[in-house]
């Protein structure tokens, strides 16, 4: 019996976030083994690989960690959400979801957004800083073709990240991570219509900068809000979407004292 | 009833009499604005950039004659929006101007839609006008004009290596002559053998010594970061000797925010200050923080022998340059960036520890030499004073001559009939300095008084001298209060720090205090006091007329903050600013209740007094949200107030026919509400 070692290199996948990371372990394992390989090629040292680890109690738990450690979590690819026009919105809706109203001023087609929901479900606003679940599902929302106006789409009832913002220009891409920013959340409520804010991705932009925002304007709307949305609003109350504590929406709807 | 209404018509009308009597806003508020002025080596001729609103242009005086000609119409020189960054002298009858125009670029790309352009002018004698225009196509920007040196000066061009080059002016082409065969750009003068310093690095600004020799220059470094590198070691008296780097600021990111960034996240901002001029004392820069909100603040810093100090804080615009002496190389002045031009200011030549002491400066008086013809036969001076704006001045020793050359607003042409007061008053511990502005004409019964807090807040501060928007509402007849509360700029680290946390408590509280030391003067009407101010200042306008409706009577709001959480909590932040506010204001996350309670959307339920609220639609400062969000509560509770929409205006109003319908419109909300002398209440 002749001791040698194997460098193997185990590429593990994890999630932070809604990024996927790949991180190399490389280890130098020791081979134990009462005979020279007979086998050859690829399928040789896979074989010798399994046959030796398989021989001592300790490389057999090495295999096992090496294969459990190398199942990877891939992330999931994100799911495209369509907008509609505030009029073409259907007026039924099942009963743990709410509507996603949100005002558009996107100049760029080509710009997108990414969010996922939290893993939060209480009434009070997260914490800012969220952990965030393995497997959660990202929502893609694209603008091409959507003209300046309100559009609204169906989601389930619960809190959203905005994670990502691109907006590429033929060759020259920009994208911005507001993953970090409680600023950039969302709040669904069930059966109801949840403005979330005025998104601005203007057409004009630097090489490097674009000035994308998402502004709460729930009171500078909120009269063209009741005009275009006079149908559904009957059916399904205007919210106050913010993924922050805001009380001004409560404080509007509250009776005088 | 009919005699009712006239005896009212003709008491509105003696009121407003000092309305009719003074000059309107037009005159006021005009395009023509003077940016700055250069004197030529032999000081017989100035040139002066002047702004007409979108336009400018470069006007030269014959300081011998007070002779004016227009030589540059920049919209008739250029195809496209021209913007001028400077013009200065080469020589006495050679003019450099440096400009940057709007081109075609690539669609939406901003910054490939402007170029930068360096034209050479000679000039025929007096006022003949010029000669042909000659360019520099090789792209950079002039270092120092060499006024001293005949057809000569030091040109900056960056790249992977940059070089200082000491070009001639006869050795350059026609601007937009097409070059032969044989004909080289800007005459082949762009060779190492011609460059006088130079660093294997991207240059953004070099550093000059008394003798015209590069001592330093900032630059990127490989990494993407900034560094200052001294260019001379000991030694050396060459500048291509190999660089020392002195102070490295590593690159930011930007975007992707860390865990690690997370953690430091309560940590107190870090102030980042880069040079920007080389002071007269070695190894001395003046620098400004690039951290700070706007940079108002000039610090004077040795990199090699760590040591910081304040030296001025600016009450106006964002910095771009700080102006230097020629010949003493002293500070005396700054270039400032209001609405995308270059607007040079003076400071008055006080020293740290007068700047930095809250006292009374009874003397708001500026005058000061700030250019010395290179023949030493001329000098230029600035004056300014609150009722005076700027004004350049040519002294003629040799002839004991003194002459009157060029008005930083050329439509107000004799000093205002205005008196100024200034005095401090005891508020919570602190001595807060305040400033009253009242007509020189005697009257009869004492002045409505519009108490008119600044913007910022912090780091901002109303000076004493000229100050356009305080002396129009005076030559309509109120007196004017301005008040620097604390966390105000001007008076050091102690007193702008006391703002911390202030926004609307202590801060109101010194509005307030000065107010009623100001009402206890015989000369002042206490029954008519009304608050007007923009941005901050039409915060504090909504808050002190909710919480102090005793004192005020009435209040205008403009581009006003009224959500805290909401200005906090918007996007397109940077971390930066994202620290800055929870370090002066409060975090949101930790304490939203006590932002909510110093909120006027909180409070507005309960106003009693007239209020106007102003604000324009492409305000990226303070969104329009803040002022609807006013008025859906008052429209919920049906009280009454006044509401003017702009929806092409933005945080700083650019024109002056904007400028002058806001003012109109605020005076005459003013003095319909203070014109019957009594206080008006709102119906419940």
């Amino acid at each position: 019996m002749y001791l040698r070692s194997f460098n193997v290199v185990a590429n593990i996948r994890y999630r932070q976030g809604v990024e996927a990371h790949t991180i190399s372990i490389r280890a130098s394992l020791p081979l134990y083994s009462s005979q020279e390989s007979r086998f050859s090629g690829v399928r040789g040292a896979a074989a010798a690989l399994f046959h030796t680890f398989a021989q001592t109690r300790y490389n057999t738990l090495a295999l096992l960690l090496l294969l459990f450690s190398s199942a990877t979590v891939a992330a999931p690819p994100a799911q495209s959400l369509q907008l509609l026009p505030a009029a073409d919105a259907p007026l039924e809706l099942s009963s743990k979801y709410g509507y996603l109203l949100v005002s558009l001023n996107v100049e760029n087609p080509n710009a997108s957004i990414e969010f996922y929901k939290l893993n939060w479900r209480k009434d009070t606003t997260p914490p800012a800083v969220m952990r965030t679940a393995r497997n959660t599902k990202i929502h893609r929302v694209t603008f091409q073709g959507l003209d300046e106006g309100h559009y609204l789409a169906p989601l389930a009832a619960g809190w959203y990240q905005i994670s990502k913002v691109t907006a590429p220009y033929f060759n020259l891409p920009y994208r911005i991570n507001v993953e970090s920013q409680p600023s950039w959340r969302f709040r669904i409520q069930k059966q109801r219509v949840n403005y979330i804010g005025n998104l601005t991705i203007p057409k004009e932009r630097s090489s490097s900068y674009v000035p994308v925002r998402l502004h709460k304007r729930i009171a500078t709307e909120y009269d063209a809000l009741n005009e275009q949305l006079s149908s559904l609003l009957p059916l399904f109350p205007l919210a106050d979407g913010s993924g922050v504590r805001d009380d001004f929406w409560h404080d509007l709807l509250a009776p005088k004292p | 009833m009919k005699i009712m209404r006239l005896y009212f018509f003709l008491i509105f009308c003696l009121l407003s009499l000092p309305v009719s009597a003074a000059q309107s806003e037009d005159a006021f508020f005009s395009d023509l604005t003077l940016l700055s002025v250069a004197m030529s080596p032999n000081g017989e001729r100035l040139a002066t950039v002047i702004s007409h609103g979108e336009k400018q242009s470069i006007v030269l005086v014959d300081t011998n004659t007070g002779k004016k000609s227009e030589e540059f119409d920049f919209n008739d020189l250029t195809k496209n929006n021209a913007s001028l960054s400077s013009a200065s002298w080469i020589d006495s009858h050679t003019l450099a101007i440096q400009y940057s125009e709007v081109r075609e670029g690539v669609l939406d790309l901003v910054d490939t839609q402007s170029v930068a352009t360096v034209l050479i002018v000679p000039l025929k004698p007096g006022l003949a006008g010029h000669q042909k225009t000659l360019s520099v196509r090789t792209a950079g920007w002039i270092l120092d004009a060499l006024p001293s040196v005949e057809g000569e000066f030091l040109y900056a061009k960056s790249g992977l290596r940059s070089s200082i080059y000491r070009l001639k002016v006869a050795k350059l082409y026609e601007h937009q002559h097409s070059l032969g065969k044989l004909e080289r750009m800007d005459g082949g003068q762009f060779t190492r053998s011609n460059a006088i310093a130079e660093i294997d690095a991207y240059a953004l600004r070099w550093f000059l010594a008394e003798d015209g020799s590069a001592t330093a220059a900032l630059h990127f470094t490989e990494e993407g970061g900034l560094a200052l590198s001294n260019l001379r070691t000991p030694g050396s008296t060459s500048s291509k000797a190999k660089p020392k780097v002195v102070k490295e600021w590593p690159k930011e990111e930007k975007d992707e925010k860390s865990d690690k960034e997370d953690a430091d996240a309560n940590t107190e901002l870090e102030k980042k200050l880069i040079p920007v001029a080389l002071s007269d004392t070695a190894d001395y820069f003046y620098a400004l923080d690039s951290n700070e909100e706007v940079r108002r603040s000039i610090y004077l810093v040795n990199y090699k022998d760590p040591s910081v100090a304040l030296v001025y804080e600016t009450g106006g615009d964002k910095i771009a340059e700080i102006i230097l002496h020629p010949t003493k190389k002293t500070m005396i002045g700054a270039v400032e960036v209001r609405n995308g031009k270059f607007n040079s200011v003076f400071f008055a030549q006080e020293s740290k520890d007068q700047q930095h002491s809250v006292k009374t400066r009874s003397n708001w008086q500026f005058d000061s030499e700030i250019e010395v013809s290179v023949d030493g036969s001329r000098t230029l001076r600035y004056q300014e004073s609150h009722n005076i704006p700027g004004r350049y001045y040519v002294d003629t020793p040799a002839r004991s001559r003194t002459q009157l050359v060029a008005s930083v607003h050329p439509g107000i042409r004799k000093p205002l009939k205005s008196r100024q007061v200034s005095a401090t008053v005891n508020s919570q511990g602190i001595e807060i300095e305040y400033l009253l502005n009242m007509p020189t004409q005697k009257s009869n019964a004492p002045y409505s008084l519009i108490v008119m807090p600044h913007g910022g807040p912090f780091g901002v501060y109303d000076s004493g001298y000229f100050d356009l928007e305080t002396q129009h509402l005076v030559a309509r007849g109120f007196a004017v209060l301005r008040t620097n509360f604390r966390g105000s700029g001007g008076y050091g680290a102690e007193f702008g720090d006391a703002g911390k946390g202030q926004w609307g408590k202590l801060m109101l509280d010194d509005i307030h205090a000065a107010t009623g030391a100001v009402v206890q003067r015989p000369d002042i009407n206490a029954q008519r006091v009304c608050i007007f101010g923009f941005s901050y200042g039409g915060y504090a306008a909504t808050a002190l007329l909710l919480r102090n409706p005793e004192t005020f009577a009435c209040g205008v709001s403009v581009a006003g903050v009224s959500d805290l959480n909401l200005l906090i909590q918007r996007t397109g932040l940077n971390e930066n600013l994202r620290k800055w506010y929870r370090e002066y204001l409060g975090d949101p996350a930790e304490s939203y209740t006590d932002l909510e309670e110093i909120s006027t959307t909180h409070n507005i339920h309960n106003l009693q007094r007239p209020l106007l609220l102003i604000h324009g639609g492409i305000d990226e400062t303070v969104d329009q949200e803040h002022s609807w969000r006013l008025k859906r509560i008052l429209d919920k509770h049906a009280i009454k107030y006044s509401w003017q929409f702009y929806p092409d205006v933005g945080h700083q109003i650019k024109t002056s026919a904007e400028l002058a319908e806001i003012y109109g419109a605020v005076t005459n909300f003013i003095l319909q509400h203070l014109a019957d002398g009594s206080v008006e209440k709102n119906p419940p």
